[in-house]
């Protein structure tokens, strides 16, 4: 209500510009808006300044300037925002006080105020629905003091169900807030237990269930604390390099941590039987009369051949250690195979969808906040050494001026003739790559040959067997090279788009020659080796080692006597940088190595373990010392994703040829626990098939379920639901973009309806009710007029009594608004 | 780790872990690093109030650009001094363990320099300017930037962001839980 005295003291400050209702508003130029030197400071509207907030009409006189809507953020409502101006426009004339008011009385607002009262407890406010309401989302201004209203939200409670483990420790507060809002509601809840009748059974079973789910959940991260494996190394990369090349280390402790149980399945059921039976059991294996020289350990021949290292060493035999038990070996070593494949098909798939929505889904509208994240994620936390900091300024200032220089470069609108000029480079080079893969896969096959029909001997010492290794790692060495060499000639005009092209021809280059090894060893094998299977593990194995001390050789080159160059010969030459990229491919490829070698050999996972856990320690201790930070940023998560999928599509490719392996080759006759079988699949068959007598249902359910068509069916099921899935995502992301445009536009239409409003004011014609009844105005009487909006609508002002009425009615619609009237 | 165990009783250490995101182990290692910035001042009493100057000589916190504005958000009397348990809470909420919405509230805390709970293009100023550290974008730079910024993230073009676009569009940011971490 505006009594009179009131009235002459804010007309004298009548016009209020914007930056009394938007503390942070600052026009275009950056000057501060002009504002009367009589006007608060800013800081001034915090909440905790002022004792009450609600809207009472009968306080008027405690609305002085200062007491002008808070521009801050109570509810999840974004389109409650600041005071609705809409651009730049508006925020620079100035608003009456008037209109101020008004704008704190739009339906918005009142949604807003409805769910800080919410938060805050307000008992005046009734509560819609029974259920508590959480307060998880809800966004606590800066500045608050709002644990007394929150523990009294929580007091209120009817459920009196307390405090959500989780809900307390999201609370953005204090800690000493947060523990006398526990206390206090745990406090309340004991008297209200103490008061209600005993909970029923089954509500005291289910509490008391939580209570010891918490309490284990505890004890387990307790554990969990133990398995931090390298955490001090880990945190000493990441104070340096940040979390690019942390992605690297922790990608392989994630591979480490991967063949741990396959190694330990692996053991369980097929080593450690085959080790009982030949040392207690009443078998015996093959005469081991062969000694033992030290380069045994690169060839994996010799005395290693026949031990457990390879298949060929296990028995076929049904295993007969304690009393009436047996233990087949050939349904161990077959479906041991198949149970780690599908464990690590499990977490591979785990982890890569759990990444893709992380990264793809969450993000994917990150496509357009491409300033936003650079700016706000733009500092890694992690770094803690004083030249990694320094680096990174300089990285992210340099990033900045490269891509606010790309805005202002024109987009070169390309030519038919350009574009047409590009694409045949483009398609020349990638021939030219091809014709290169294809030359490698060539060379290796040819080595292969001659090595096996011993056409050329060379007598070098090892050179023979360990000829085929090194020309694969040589050329997977040497290839990606020249790849990013022949890249150079694309000019691609993202950077990101070079990486990821030569990441995939690196991929494919790898891909190809073990696929050519692949070839050679099933179909080149039959007549000539005895033993194709140990045959084949041995070359995995040869691979394997050779790929390991090619790794420890380019660490110590490119890293280690580089930077010893730099330093003491070519002072001009730059610091090496650590390679992220090439690494991690070098380690799915030793990945899937090992994954298509445990068939052959089972003992290659232990390996595998031995050989990470070393070149951990090797590049860790290469990088920290060697290396400096890069200046270009790398975005660690998409990457993360990108590599995943490549190691997924190589187990894939290696599940495809172990799979035809054991379904389609013959195994040898004379070793390995398949022999004298047609196929080693044969063995399920022959299981299934002793199943038909005793239990028949089985049978039926079996072949029911391998049947083709139910296969068929089944795909077809998942085609249709994986469609639809992607036809809501298409759906959600054009109600997400109108969402968007409706939004601006709202605005926008607040901002005219305002400027309207204000063009009234100034004519000082009408007096225009709040919805509490009270005058804004003062001021004559109105008189009938009619304005047209642009739009052809036409607006009648309606009559009130002028300016002074005293008492305050309590209509809470609006009187005396503009109508409407259609035309 | 064993010394720093008879510092806490069995409830208190049960009370932070139900208040933090950390597990009792992880509360003691927290307080070790926490010793190790003042050990006569924290030895004595580990309610100790230790001032700004000291806090910032962790090594996570001595090179990050925002550091002041961290102590400020974390500090329980907003002077920049934080106890034991104000540190706790900011290792808390650096953690791994921590949601994204509690990271992004923080995270909106820290941006927002002068605390109105907007941020301003004042406030964007001052962020990429202790982003760039030395050098400094010149002034033509930097409005294209904050515009860029705000033609990105501002729905309601009222040229700044409220909390909820800046959750809006840094929620979607997938590098944003990686790079707001910092491990103890």
């Amino acid at each position: 209500m505006m009594a009179e005295g009131g009235h002459d003291a804010y007309r004298s400050r009548e016009y209020i510009p914007m930056s009394t209702i938007n503390p942070g508003y600052e026009d275009i130029h950056g000057y501060p808006s002009d504002s009367p030197p009589n006007l608060p400071p800013r800081g001034a509207f915090r909440r905790d300044n002022y004792p009450h907030r609600e809207y009472r009409e009968d306080d008027l006189e405690m609305r002085t300037e200062a007491d002008l809507p808070h521009r801050g953020n109570y509810g999840t409502s974004m389109s409650g925002n600041g005071s609705g101006t809409g651009g730049r426009n508006w925020a620079r004339e100035e608003t009456p006080r008037d209109t101020a008011i008004l704008l704190e009385s739009l339906p918005s607002k009142q949604l807003e105020k409805l769910a800080s009262e919410i938060a805050h407890g307000n008992s005046s406010v009734r509560r819609r629905s029974s259920k508590r309401r959480s307060l998880r989302g809800i966004h606590i201004p800066t500045g608050q003091n709002v644990s007394e209203e929150l523990i009294q939200h929580y007091q209120d409670d009817p459920d009196a169900a307390g405090l959500d483990d989780s809900e307390l420790k999201a609370m953005t507060l204090r800690m000493s807030d947060k523990r006398r809002i526990r206390n206090e509601v745990t406090l309340k809840r004991e008297t209200l237990k103490r008061q209600q009748p005993k909970l029923s059974r089954w509500k005291q079973f289910k509490y008391n269930l939580s209570i010891q789910w918490r309490h284990f959940k505890y004890s387990i991260a307790e554990v969990g604390y133990f398995f931090k494996l390298w955490r001090g190394h880990l945190k000493k990369i990441e104070g340096h390099f940040g979390s690019g090349v942390l992605s690297y280390f922790l990608f392989l402790k994630w591979l480490f941590y991967i063949n741990i149980p396959v190694f330990i399945l692996t053991f369980g059921f097929v080593i450690l039987p085959q080790i009982l039976y030949e040392h207690l059991g009443r078998g015996s294996s093959g005469s081991t009369n062969t000694t033992f020289k030290g380069w045994e350990l690169l060839t994996g021949s010799g005395w290693f051949e026949d031990t457990e290292l390879y298949y060929g060493h296990y028995t076929n035999t049904t295993i007969n250690l304690v009393g009436d038990s047996y233990y087949n070996m050939k349904y161990a070593y077959l479906f041991t195979c198949g149970g780690y494949y599908l464990l690590c098909l499990f977490i591979l798939a785990f982890s890569i969808s759990k990444s893709y929505k992380k990264n793809y889904i969450e993000g994917s509208g990150a496509a357009d906040f491409y300033y936003v994240s650079r700016v706000f994620c733009g500092w890694d936390y992690g770094i803690t050494a004083k030249n990694s900091a320094v680096l990174k300024h300089v990285g992210i200032y340099n990033e900045f001026k490269e891509y606010l220089s790309g805005v202002k470069k024109e987009e070169e609108e390309e030519d038919l003739s350009t574009r047409c000029k590009w694409f045949w480079i483009r398609v020349s080079t990638n021939i030219l790559v091809l014709a290169m893969i294809g030359g490698a896969g060539y060379l290796i096959y040819y080595v292969s040959d001659v090595l096996l029909s011993q056409s050329i001997k060379v007598d070098i010492l090892i050179l023979n067997e360990m000829a085929m290794p090194l020309t694969v790692s040589g050329v997977n060495l040497i290839l990606p090279f020249l790849f990013s060499f022949v890249a150079r000639f694309e000019a691609y005009k993202q950077p990101k788009n070079q990486l990821y092209i030569n990441m995939t021809r690196t991929m494919l280059l790898k891909a190809a020659t073990l696929g050519v090894l692949v070839y050679f060893w099933y179909q080149r094998l039959e007549t000539t080796v005895l033993c194709r299977e140990t045959f084949i593990g041995q070359q995995i194995y040869r691979l394997v080692i050779v790929d390991f001390v090619f790794i420890l050789l380019t660490t110590f080159f490119v890293e280690f006597v580089r930077r010893l160059m730099k330093e003491n010969c070519f002072k001009s030459w730059g610091y090496p940088e650590f390679e992220i990229g090439r690494n991690t491919l070098n380690l799915i490829y030793s990945q899937a190595l090992c994954w298509l070698g445990t068939y052959f050999s089972p003992m290659l996972s232990l390996i595998m373990i031995i050989k990470l856990f070393i070149i951990f320690y090797v590049k860790r201790f290469s990088v920290v010392m060697n290396c400096k930070p890069s200046l270009r940023p790398w975005r660690a998560s998409r990457a993360h994703t990108i590599f995943l999928s490549f190691l997924l599509l190589f187990y894939l490719l290696t599940l495809g040829a172990i799979a035809y392996a054991i379904i389609f080759l013959k195994p040898s006759e004379m070793c390995g626990p398949f022999r004298q079988h047609k196929t080693s699949y044969e063995v399920v068959v022959l299981l299934i098939d002793s199943w038909k007598a005793k239990y028949p249902v089985l049978v039926d359910i079996i072949s029911f379920v391998s049947s083709s068509g139910f296969i068929a069916a089944t795909l077809g099921v998942l085609l249709v639901l994986t469609y639809y899935m992607r036809i809501v995502m298409v759906g959600h992301k054009e109600m997400v973009k109108l969402l968007r445009d409706q939004l601006l536009m709202e605005g926008r239409d607040k901002s005219y309806l305002l400027n309207m409003l204000q063009t009234a004011h100034k004519k000082g014609s009408v007096g225009v009710r709040s919805p509490g009844g009270h005058l804004l105005s003062a001021g004559s009487e109105a008189s009938g007029e009619i304005t047209t909006s642009p739009g052809g609508r036409q607006f009648a002002k309606t009559r009130f009594n002028s300016g002074n009425s005293p008492t305050p009615t309590r209509q809470r619609h609006r009187e005396g608004s503009y109508g409407a009237a259609s035309p | 780790m064993g010394g720093s165990q008879s510092v806490f009783t069995e409830q208190e250490l049960t009370d932070y872990q139900e208040l933090t995101y950390f597990t009792k182990k992880e509360i003691l290692h927290v307080f070790k690093r926490f010793q190790q910035l003042n050990p006569d001042a924290v030895t004595k009493d580990k309610n100790a109030k230790l001032g700004k100057d000291e806090i910032l000589e962790l090594p996570e916190l001595k090179v990050n650009p925002f550091r002041d504005r961290i102590c400020q958000v974390f500090s329980s009397s907003k002077d920049g001094n934080m106890t034991f348990e104000d540190f706790l809470d900011m290792m808390s909420v650096f953690s791994d363990n921590a949601p994204k919405n509690v990271k992004v509230e923080y995270a909106f805390r820290i941006y927002d320099f002068d605390e109105d709970d907007m941020i301003s293009s004042k406030d964007l100023k001052e962020v990429v300017d202790k982003l760039t550290g030395e050098q400094q974008l010149p002034e033509e730079d930097m409005q294209q930037l904050i515009d860029n910024i705000f033609e990105e993230a501002d729905l309601d073009d009222d040229d700044s962001l409220s909390f909820a676009e800046f959750e809006h569009v840094i929620s979607k940011a997938p590098d944003f839980v990686n790079s707001f971490r910092i491990r103890l």
